[in-house]
Parts: structure tokens; C-alpha cells; sequence
């Protein structure tokens, strides 16, 4: 969990250095907000008991471990 | 920053499970750090031309906002990874991070408003203003290392004491290049370049040092412990 936890700030973190480098741009929430959304979402899912256990599963882990690198990527392109 | 990254992820399994999360943050950190130089350069190129550069807030502009970004994000890990590594008693640890995390966002906040501003006077008062909640950290981090000491198992304290120094040593350099403008009284435009670029690099060696060395030091601190409290140095 605390790994997933890490993952989700590190998306909210870029996202947030990202919107400064948007800033002025048309799209803004197609490029930063689709990366701190995520980010902001998996972060309050760690701290909600249900949802931890859903988080907890191997494939849920692997699935979000990939949409973290995935996001992080874009991070660098957008 | 980015190497420095790669190298505590890949470490993870030469230190014990207790003090992984230290070597994480401290990962998340430099990368973080590493992320926020690669959009600066990308705004200094958007922002020069013809070997000037327009500094400002409106969108093409260098802006110092990214650091500012970066700093929020950043310090409080930085700080929860040293409190990670000690090792202390779990309601010291929450009392610590309660008292450091907000401190670190005061300092950080106060010092943009004078970061951005041209007029000496505002750079000064939010210069007090922020170093106020920075002697503070720096306070309580070296009241508590050294409280720590007395815990550490031989051999570690001396590098615990060390990290004391250095982390003055690392974030006194925030100050003097957040200082840098002030130096010279009504600067001329190549003067103003020079102050500019002198600045950038004190900021740039103080995240380097600050990141980078200090989580080498974190990485060596949880090394040492975990073979002083009996993993095999094999590694």
C-alpha cells in the first residue's frame, strides 16, 4: 500500500510541475489534470479501507503500476 | 538526479525492510527534482532569445514558480525521509512530521512572494519572514540527530552527526542565492544577467546537494544500521 501511496504522489507531484509548464496553454486538463486526477484518486483510495483491499489484489497492482508509468511518460512528452 | 535515482531503487535490497521507505522517498525526491530540471530547460529555451531571457510570470517566461513547485513537493519528503531513517518510536515520528511538514510549506510559501518581486524591501521582509519557519526545521532536525545519536549502534552516530552538518551546510545555500539579487544596488542590464545566472546555478548546486548527496547519506545511514542490526554486508 505504501508503494501505491509513493505512485500516487509522485503522479500529483508531476502533474502539478507539468499544469506550471501548461500554464497559458488551451488544453490544460487533457495534459496536466489527466496526470494529478489519477494521481489524486489512487491517493485517497489508500486511505479508504474498502478500497485497500480491492488495491491489494496482484493484478490491481500490476494494472496500476502500469498506468503509473504509463502516466509518468506522458508526463515527459505532453 | 536522475542517476541518483536509479541508484537507491536499485539498492533497496541492500538495506532491511524497516528502512526501505527512506531509500523510496529519497528516490521519489531526486526523481521529482530530476522531472522539474527538464521542464526548466524547457522553459529557459522557450524563454530565450538572442542570449537574453525574459523572466516573468506570463506564459513564455522563465518563471521561478517550477522551483517553488518543486520545493513544496519535495522538502517534506525530504524531511520524513531523515525522521524514515532514524528509526524512532512511532509517536516521535508523528510529532516530528506535524511539526516539520507545515514548517517546510510555511518556508517555501513566504519565500515566493520575495522570490518574484523586484523591489528589495519585499524580498527582504519574505526573506525574514521564511527563514523564520527555516531555523526552525534546522532547530528541531538538530535538536532531534542529536537526540538520536545516543540510539544509533557504533559507527552509525558519527555519520548521523555528520548528516547534521551537512544539512546546514546544504540549505544554507537556499538562502545565499535567494540573496543573490539583493548584492548589487541599482544593477545594470548586464549586471542583472549576471545576478540572474548566478543565482540559477547557487539554486541548482543547493538542489544537487540538498537532494542528491543528502539521500547518498540517507542510503548510507540505512546500510550501516542494517548490517549493524545483522544483515549480511554482502553486497
Amino acid at each position: 500500500m505504501t508503494n501505491l501511496r509513493f505512485g500516487a504522489y509522485l503522479l500529483v507531484a508531476l502533474g502539478f510541475i507539468n499544469m506550471r509548464y501548461q500554464t497559458g496553454h488551451h488544453d490544460i486538463v487533457m495534459h496536466s489534470f489527466s496526470i494529478i486526477f489519477p494521481g489524486v484518486l489512487l491517493l485517497l483510495a489508500t486511505f479508504i479501507k474498502p478500497a485497500q483491499k480491492f488495491l491489494e489484489h496482484k493484478n490491481t497492482k500490476l494494472v496500476i503500476g502500469t498506468m503509473i508509468l504509463l502516466l509518468i511518460g506522458y508526463s515527459f512528452i505532453n | 538526479m536522475l542517476a541518483c535515482t536509479v541508484y537507491t531503487l536499485v539498492s533497496q535490497s541492500r538495506v532491511l525492510p524497516k528502512y526501505r521507505a527512506a531509500l523510496v522517498m529519497s528516490s521519489m525526491v531526486t526523481f521529482i527534482a530530476g522531472y522539474h530540471y527538464f521542464r526548466i530547460f524547457n522553459s529557459f529555451n522557450e524563454s530565450s532569445m538572442k542570449n537574453a531571457v525574459t523572466v516573468g510570470t506570463s506564459q513564455g517566461s522563465f518563471n521561478e514558480a517550477y522551483r517553488y513547485v518543486d520545493w513544496i513537493l519535495t522538502v517534506p519528503l525530504l524531511l520524513v525521509e531523515v525522521i524514515a531513517v532514524l528509526g524512532l518510536v512511532k509517536a516521535a515520528s508523528t510529532s516530528l512530521i506535524t511539526r516539520l511538514v507545515p514548517a517546510s510549506a510555511a518556508m517555501i510559501i513566504l519565500g515566493y512572494p520575495g522570490e518574484i518581486s523586484s523591489d528589495n524591501g519585499t524580498k527582504i521582509l519574505f526573506g525574514v519572514l521564511s527563514t523564520l519557519p527555516f531555523l526552525y526545521i534546522l532547530y528541531v532536525l538538530f535538536v532531534e540527530l542529536t537526540k538520536s545519536l545516543e540510539r544509533q549502534p557504533e559507527g552509525v552516530a558519527a555519520t548521523v552527526g555528520r548528516l547534521r552538518l551537512l544539512l546546514i551546510a546544504t540549505w544554507g545555500v537556499y538562502p545565499i542565492s535567494y540573496l543573490i539579487p539583493i548584492l548589487v544596488k541599482s544593477p545594470s542590464e548586464s549586471q542583472m544577467a549576471m545576478l540572474f545566472t548566478n543565482r540559477q546555478i547557487g539554486y541548482t548546486v543547493a538542489d544537487v546537494l540538498a537532494k542528491c548527496v543528502f539521500g547518498l547519506t540517507i542510503y548510507k545511514i540505512a546500510k550501516m544500521k542494517s548490517v549493524a542490526e545483522g544483515m549480511k554486508d554482502d553486497h
